[in-house]
């Protein structure tokens, strides 16, 4: 088999990206907008029930560690305030996103994200970032491999076939396969998703700094592989026989030191808990 | 391309080969879990003889790769450590 498509062939002719529902869309232009308030984002989440839901059940998730319950959208929005909310009302959508793959998949993305939001905290010198935006970037990072399973299963499993075969990591086999690999279609999805820069490019170069937009987004994507890689480690491979593929070129990009990493893995190991809630909860 | 540490089990073990920026070669030796310091050990030649000198992992670590050292704790925390990963399955 060859490869068939490019990006833009593919997305004309086989693959349908997902859109955003329209009440996420609206509270990231409320979120944006400097004249909008927190009870503006509270009803804009209350407007979608399923939304307003899914946002409650993770605020009073041991993810956040709340001490009491939460049982408004409102007195969520006042306490975490309109960036957190944004991102777990986005969480909560890619969650659903998601049940298109496989459960495999969603726990690896899942404990990315986990893993991203350590990777994130233990490193605040370099990223300007909250951890809740950090968990986005992990839980994204393969969303590319959902779009290529649900429109072209054959492929993507001839492309595994190919990277077990000639120890190949995933990426070179869907390119070889397909044309196209997961993090080009998934850098694609995010753009169109109207995500932040930072994180499309994190998401087209995490096997690839080559594949970064700017360099801004190289730090970034680094540590999206590093997390990706120490999930893949950890055995939380969103392929059975993971190759466990990382590039050189990321542990230097992404700044840690190495007498860093088993404080890092010492949270990672620690926070695990917090995986199985957050996919419970995803269903 | 880059692939994990090639782990054989010996005994309750596990054990796998390592080269460390120094130059030097030998092996890495897993035995228990990561809060008890001599539960990974990095064990290298040392003079003509044929002997061995065993260091404990947190103090080679200056001297490894970070891939390394994700590669070993995750390793070690799936072959002893508590927080239910899947064991790691050995040829």
């Amino acid at each position: 088999m060859t490869a068939n498509y490019n990006i833009d062939s593919l997305l004309d002719e086989i693959v349908t990206l997902p859109s955003l529902p329209s009440s996420v869309t609206r509270i990231t232009q409320l979120v944006n907008a400097p004249d909008s308030s927190l009870s503006d984002v509270a009803r804009a989440i209350q407007a979608d029930p399923a939304l307003a839901i899914k946002t409650l059940r993770l605020v009073n998730s041991a993810y956040y560690g709340l001490s009491h319950k939460v049982t408004s959208v409102d007195h969520a929005v006042a306490l975490l305030g309109m960036k957190v909310i944004k991102n777990l009302a986005f969480t909560a959508t890619v969650f659903d996103t998601f049940h298109k793959g496989t459960g495999a998949l969603l726990r690896h993305s899942v404990s990315c994200g986990v893993a991203m939001r350590i990777l994130i905290a233990g490193h605040r010198e370099l990223h300007d970032m909250d951890q809740d935006e950090a968990f986005v970037f992990g839980l994204l990072h393969d969303v590319g491999k959902i779009i290529l399973e649900q429109f072209l299963p054959k492929e993507v499993e001839s492309a595994h076939l190919l990277s077990r075969a000639n120890e190949i990591p995933l990426f070179e086999a869907e390119r070889s396969i397909i044309g196209v690999d997961h993090a080009e279609l998934g850098s694609r999805l995010a753009q169109q998703w109207g995500l932040s820069k930072e994180l499309v490019g994190a998401i087209a170069g995490h096997h690839n700094l080559a594949a970064c937009p700017n360099e801004a987004a190289r730090g970034l994507a680094a540590t999206t592989a590093i997390a990706d890689y120490i999930c893949n480690m950890s055995g939380i491979g969103s392929a059975l026989k993971s190759t466990g593929y990382i590039a050189d070129e990321m542990w230097d990009a992404a700044g840690f030191a190495v007498s860093d990493y088993p404080k890092l893995l010492d949270e990672f190991f620690g926070s695990l808990d917090s995986v199985d809630e957050l996919i419970e909860m995803s269903s | 391309m880059n692939s994990a540490t090639d782990w054989i089990r010996q005994g309750a073990g596990l054990v796998g080969p390592i080269s460390l920026r120094n130059g030097s070669v030998g092996k890495v030796v897993l035995v228990g879990p990561r809060d008890n310091a001599k539960g990974a050990m990095v064990v290298l030649a040392s003079g003509d003889a044929g002997g061995a000198q065993a260091v404990p992992l947190m103090d080679a670590l200056k001297l490894m790769h970070p891939r390394q050292v994700v590669d070993i704790l995750c390793t070690q925390e799936r072959a002893f450590g508590e927080s239910g990963l899947t064991p790691i399955e050995l040829p």
